[in-house]
């Protein structure tokens, strides 16, 4: 067959397909497939034909916006996001409970060192911090200090917006580099923990006892665990390039990321989660700070019972 | 046998072929470039503005930033199908490797994981991985299943120049065929005396060379497309 004749017999479906894909619907919704199907045909026949480069550079692209129309994903949207938050999240945890724990030792374990021997040896404490740090953090919590410049509401909007740049980013760079064969989250796991540790053992010591834990507690099981899901994350995707098993190296990596976003993206939300207790609650200086250690202490249990229980029906 | 080229072509479940040109580090390093340089104007003019809202306004401002940095791409890529505003300007877009468009999780990785490609300064590992794949990806685009690809430009309905048609004296193979019709409709966007020098070179079939060589690989081209 001719091309011209090709065309001539063809280009009523090529175009009601080219009208489909524009929102200029003459096609009906059950009738694209067949359609899609028939153009495919077109496509082989024009090529196997040598038919003009241009026509059928033409027929490869409308193919493949198709393809991609038909093929790509619907996106899950915000509700889906929410369903995984809810259930996905605590089974993605379980699930990965080895990594977790793994990534919890790596960060509990210097922050409740180096806690228990700066207590016990207060002078180390400039072993993390230098001087001029250690006492900026105990000017923090000092309840003398005044806040600097701004009061109430909008320095805690500051704060808010702080803490998510800061936190929230430490988060992404802790997963991301988790890439490098897990060295990532292996260095700033126990870094992070040690500095904490240290911090909140130096404040002890002086003292500051209503100001610190007062601040912290609330915020305390969101923020902490948040960076631990970021690094059990990273780890996964480690741990899939150092040991791949039975998939290629590639492959496994690929599947390492898939799994490890979806604990990032847990610990974003209780990144965030934090950030906002951070910047609206702990700072209150309303209610007593053995309140507000209740309070913290509340959202662990709750926050762990919600990891161990949550999202079990359908598992 | 196959041109060497940087086509990748991804096979449908149709049994087509699809031909994707991935877009090599210039595009790609303009496209960026116009990306920070939209972001970091953005954010300048964002942080003047809000300047006034005292430690309100660096509350929010903290907040873009973290935005810009971390999901600016994110949100574009998905949202606006695969493509930056950089990308848009540059015609690239962001496929997975299969041609389908990229969807959220994918998009996160492949951005996150800037912060590797980055190391240890002015994306040099980014830049290797992208001159030792065969697609052009970097670390974030391997490890995400993604490619960055040249957005063709809508081809018009080919057009041939009217012409008497013309049987060839010969019979042509179907490559010959081809190229006769694709010199046809390129015929219009080349000067005069491009068009007769290429169709000098079929002299020997057209048994004329200059204008009357022109007009009889037209005449070829319109027997080859459409018959008498």
């Amino acid at each position: 067959m001719r091309q011209q004749r090709f065309e001539q017999e063809n280009r009523p479906l090529w175009e009601d397909l080219r009208g489909w894909l524009d929102e200029r619907a003459t096609l009906g919704m059950e009738e694209v497939p067949s359609a899609y199907r028939r153009l495919c045909h077109h496509l082989s026949v024009a090529r196997e034909r040598h038919y003009s480069p241009a026509l059928v550079e033409r027929l490869q692209q409308l193919a493949l916006r198709l393809h991609q129309r038909i093929y790509g994903e619907r996106g899950e949207g915000v509700p889906a996001a929410l369903r995984f938050l809810w259930g996905g999240l605590p089974r993605q945890v379980r699930a990965e409970w080895r990594l977790v724990a793994v990534s919890s030792l790596l960060f509990f374990g210097p922050w409740i060192a180096a806690f228990l021997i700066v207590r016990a040896q207060p002078n180390l404490v400039h072993l993390m911090l230098s001087p001029e740090e250690a006492a900026k953090y105990v000017q923090m919590y000092d309840p003398k200090t005044p806040v600097a410049g701004a009061t109430g509401a909008t320095r805690d909007v500051m704060m808010f917006g702080f803490y998510i740049l800061n936190n929230i980013g430490i988060d992404f760079q802790t997963f991301a580099s988790g890439l490098l064969a897990g060295v990532g989250p292996l260095f700033f796991l126990p870094f992070n923990g040690l500095h904490g540790g240290t911090v909140m053992a130096h404040l002890t010591n002086q003292g500051l006892t209503a100001t610190f834990y007062g601040f912290i507690s609330g915020h305390s099981s969101f923020e902490l665990m948040g960076a631990v899901l970021s690094g059990a994350g990273g780890l996964r995707m480690g741990f899939a390039l150092m040991h791949p098993g039975r998939r290629s190296r590639l492959a496994a990596l690929r599947e390492g990321a898939r799994q490890g976003s979806r604990l990032l993206f847990g610990a974003v939300a209780l990144t965030f989660l934090a950030a906002c207790f951070e910047g609206f609650w702990s700072a209150n200086t309303l209610v007593p700070w053995k309140a507000k250690v209740g309070v913290g202490i509340l959202f662990w249990i709750l926050l762990s019972s919600w990891f161990v229980l949550a999202g079990r029906r359908g598992e | 046998m196959q041109p060497v080229d940087t086509v990748r072509t991804i096979e449908t479940p149709e049994g087509i072929e699809l031909h994707l040109r991935p877009a090599g580090p210039v595009a790609r390093f303009w496209a960026f470039f116009v990306d920070q340089a939209v972001v970091w104007m953005g954010l300048m003019f964002a942080g003047i503005a809000l300047a006034f809202l005292g430690p309100l306004g660096l509350g929010l401002w903290f907040i873009l930033v973290f935005l810009a940095q971390w999901l600016y791409p994110v949100f574009f890529e998905v949202l606006g199908g695969g493509r930056t505003l950089g990308k848009r300007w540059l015609n690239l877009r962001v496929l997975r490797s299969d041609g389908r468009p990229i969807g959220w999780g994918p998009s996160l990785i492949r951005n996150l994981l800037r912060v590797v490609d980055g190391l240890p300064g002015a994306y040099t590992v980014g830049l290797v991985s992208i001159l030792l794949t065969r697609d052009f990806q970097r670390i974030g685009d391997i490890v995400a299943g993604t490619l960055v690809v040249h957005e063709e430009a809508g081809v018009q309905a080919p057009h041939l120049p009217a012409a008497e048609p013309l049987a060839p004296t010969r019979a042509l193979t179907l490559e010959e065929q081809s190229a006769i019709l694709a010199f046809a409709e390129r015929s219009p966007g080349l000067t005069v005396a491009r068009s007769e020098e290429l169709a000098d070179v079929l002299g020997p079939l057209t048994g004329s060379r200059g204008a009357g060589g022109v007009k009889a690989v037209l005449g070829m081209a319109r027997y080859l497309w459409g018959g008498r």
